[in-house]
């Protein structure tokens, strides 16, 4: 009977530990969030007046959560919800939110935040913002951080064909096999490194018409604030210097005829070095690829090693030229190490690092760039 | 001791020093290294390895010198009764602390990354039953449990790091040997305190069944703890970067929120370390809080340590709430380590076994 008793008052004591019950369908799972500058009109109320020092809203954000009792099939209405609401920062936006929701809002599977340009420009908010997503225990590291030209709001209003949240949809775009490198491959935990370390970064930039999203060119990120636009092109050779392209698509113009390569691969090397008082960057860049297309009834120029060189070379000409036109923009216009050649220095060369670390600015809107590509043409498709 | 039951053999002795000693700094020690050594982290870690060993090596000579008693009985030996009460009564108090300490950064870390909501003394509370239920069992159960979970743990933690291999980028420990060797030999306590719980030897040896082979064991089993300490810190560093690991308060955690496993049914892998990382945190409590109890009744001489746990309970919980938050346990923390934790770990075995040598050769018995 005693040790009945004992196991009783100890079960009571030790599985009860459950304050943080939630069930699964009042748990508000946010899978995108777009975050805004606030600059409209305040709210004026009379409690303002009472408290003379309230703080004034200066976020806006829209949360999207998919309709948990649609997917199970018990509910109706749409498959995503959304709602807005502005506020102090996120945090107090939360707690706002408490009032007209009747779950628990949670980010543990967030997918995408958007930032808005406007938000993004402002070094202030994005500080926040980027603190608040590292800080939180909650919000992972592979999520997506994106830039949206306009309103993120706008982005997270997409009525996508395919009836899956945006989240999901922008996830499943970034990770295919044949993701274009035209978009950044940065993920938040890219970012959030290289801004650490380096000081700048890209963020992909999302753009949508009414039902269409896309996720190409990027935001540079320097002094945690958002200093310009690379176009798609840009950012593609920007990938090259990076070492981060998986494919790539180019054309090239052969006896006067354009020619679509496929690079398939593609391996970059990057050594940075002091030569007479300057920043000296090379990289070196060895790709593979296909012809995709050649003309028709063509037969045999395809198999002439020759001619084969003469594409390659072409390839090679192509890439050197505007990848040291894209590493010119960077420097000169943005001034961001974008490359990380100030880690390169740090870590392979720290005595030449610790000459140039003080201007380093200064020194890579300075620097001098150099390309070699290598190409090699491997396969040809299957006629000759 | 006076029950049958209890003994154990060196391996399983290993199994519990490995386990007590991996708890709660694992996860902050990526951290505390960048900090004060940069990239060299590597090499402060396999040097706090070298010095461990070679301090297992030391305290398990010492032990073997007395086999099937412990610290207790031989400390009386050799620093006669008063001295010999007033150290076991340190060490008493050494394992309370160590254990209000982990009960505190269990409560704390739950409470950031579980339950948001729960109060932090229902976490402690309910935690401290669970450790006492095990503590009373003694050291037999304390052992097989130790062997069974060490593994699994082990494992589940191996197999999270695998999908991170591709994205790792060991660049980050680029350029070697910059740090001043001044600072790289500061750094050496901190690593050596890592390996705290390693003292638990000094008691655990009078359950030995097997006395010769603890040399042996415990050697590799703080050689083993040694390995799994280089792998986190490498693996973290190497992911993070310098700058980032510095910003986080348990960087060690922290890591597998990157993993992103693609078409796996499982989104946040980070719950399910932090779930064998709470077995491994558990049982370093409930090693360190045996380690009071059993030392408690070695002094006051009662044969049964059971219920001395349970009454150690209300002390622990009150010293666990004493820091006002996470900052100040984590100075309570490095004080601890500071002080009792060299002591103990260094300073006294050391002692112990010069005076050992001393006395037999004062004695003039020469023994094996």
């Amino acid at each position: 009977m005693n040790k009945l008793i004992a196991i009783l008052v100890s079960l009571s004591i030790l599985i009860t530990g459950c304050w943080d019950k939630v069930e699964i369908n009042k748990r508000i799972f946010v899978i995108s969030m777009g975050i805004d500058k606030f600059e409209g009109q305040q709210f004026k109320s009379r409690e303002n007046e009472i408290f003379p020092n309230f703080i004034p809203d200066r976020y806006k954000i829209t949360f999207t959560y998919p309709n948990l009792a649609l997917i199970v099939g018990d509910g109706a209405g749409e498959a995503t919800h959304k709602i807005t609401s502005t506020g102090i920062n996120i945090n107090d936006i939360q707690k706002n939110l408490n009032t007209h929701l009747e779950g628990v809002i949670s980010f543990d599977h967030i997918k995408l935040i958007v930032l808005g340009e406007e938000m993004a420009k402002d070094e202030e908010l994005m500080k926040e913002v980027l603190d608040f997503i590292e800080r939180s225990p909650e919000i992972g590291r592979r999520i997506h951080l994106m830039v949206a030209p306009g309103e993120a709001a706008d982005i997270l209003s997409t009525k996508l064909p395919q009836p899956i949240p945006l989240g999901l949809y922008v996830r499943d775009l970034m990770n295919k096999p044949t993701r274009a490198a035209r978009s950044a491959d940065a993920d938040i935990g890219y970012i959030l490194r290289n801004l650490h370390e380096s000081d700048a970064a890209i963020v992909p930039r999302i753009n949508s018409s009414k039902n269409e999203i896309v996720v190409a060119g990027a935001a540079v990120v320097k002094n945690y604030k958002m200093a310009g636009w690379l176009g798609e092109m840009e950012t593609l050779y920007l990938m090259f210097m990076l070492d981060k392209v998986d494919t790539a698509t180019g054309n090239v113009i052969v006896d006067k005829r354009i020619l679509p390569i496929l690079v398939s691969d593609s391996t970059t090397k990057m050594t940075v070095s002091k030569k007479e008082g300057r920043i000296h960057v090379a990289f070196n860049i060895e790709a593979e690829g296909s012809i995709t297309q050649h003309g028709f009834a063509l037969v045999g120029q395809t198999f002439d090693p020759k001619y084969i060189r003469r594409v390659e070379k072409d390839v090679e000409e192509r890439l050197e030229k505007n990848i040291a036109r894209t590493y010119k923009i960077i420097r000169e216009k943005f001034g961001a190490d974008l490359i990380q050649a100030g880690e390169y220095l740090r870590k392979k060369d720290p005595k030449v690092w610790d000459e140039v670390k003080d201007n380093w600015e200064e020194y890579f809107t300075k620097s001098q760039s150099e390309v070699n590509v290598r190409m090699k043409i491997r396969r040809v498709g299957v006629t000759r | 001791m006076n029950r049958n039951n209890d003994q154990i053999s060196s391996a399983q002795l290993a199994f519990t020093l490995a386990i007590t000693m991996i708890g709660i700094g694992i996860l902050s020690m990526p951290r505390t290294l960048v900090e004060k050594v940069g990239p060299d982290a590597l090499f402060v870690v396999l040097g706090g390895i070298v010095i461990v060993v070679v301090l297992a090596f030391i305290i398990s000579k010492l032990v073997t010198k007395f086999p099937k008693e412990g610290i207790v009985e031989f400390g009386n030996t050799l620093l006669g009764k008063f001295l010999g009460t007033v150290m076991a009564l340190g060490l008493f108090a050494h394992f309370i602390f160590f254990t209000a300490i982990e009960v505190r950064m269990f409560g704390e870390i739950i409470k950031t990354y579980l339950l948001l909501h729960t109060p932090l003394e229902v976490l402690m509370i309910s935690y401290l039953l669970t450790v006492v239920v095990v503590v009373r069992g003694g050291i037999e159960p304390f052992a097989r449990m130790s062997q069974i979970l060490f593994p699994i743990i082990l494992i589940s933690s191996a197999m999270a790091i695998l999908p991170m291999i591709g994205e790792l980028d060991f660049t980050h420990f680029l350029p070697v040997f910059r740090t001043p060797v001044l600072d790289l030999v500061k750094a050496l306590p901190l690593m050596i305190f890592s390996f705290l719980g390693l003292e638990l030897i000094l008691l655990f040896s009078a359950f030995v069944k097997d006395t010769k082979n603890i040399a042996k064991n415990v050697m590799f089993s703080a050689g083993f703890t040694g390995l799994i300490y280089f792998v986190t810190v490498a693996v973290t560093i190497a992911r993070f970067g310098l700058v980032e690991t510095t910003h986080m308060i348990w960087p060690g955690l922290e890591i597998y929120k990157t993993i992103d496993i693609p078409g796996a049914f499982i989104e946040n892998i980070q719950i399910y370390v932090l779930a064998s990382w709470i077995l491994s945190v558990l049982m370093t409590t409930v090693g360190v809080y045996y380690g009071a109890s059993l030392t408690l009744s070695r002094i006051i001489k009662s044969p049964e340590q059971g219920f001395l746990a349970v009454l150690m309970l209300p002390v622990i919980y009150y010293l666990a709430l004493m820091p006002d938050g996470l900052l100040q346990t984590l100075e309570f923390m490095d004080l601890f380590s500071n002080y009792l934790g060299t002591l103990y770990l260094v300073l006294v075995p050391i002692v112990l076994l010069g005076m050992s040598l001393f006395i037999k050769k004062k004695g003039g018995s020469k023994s094996e």
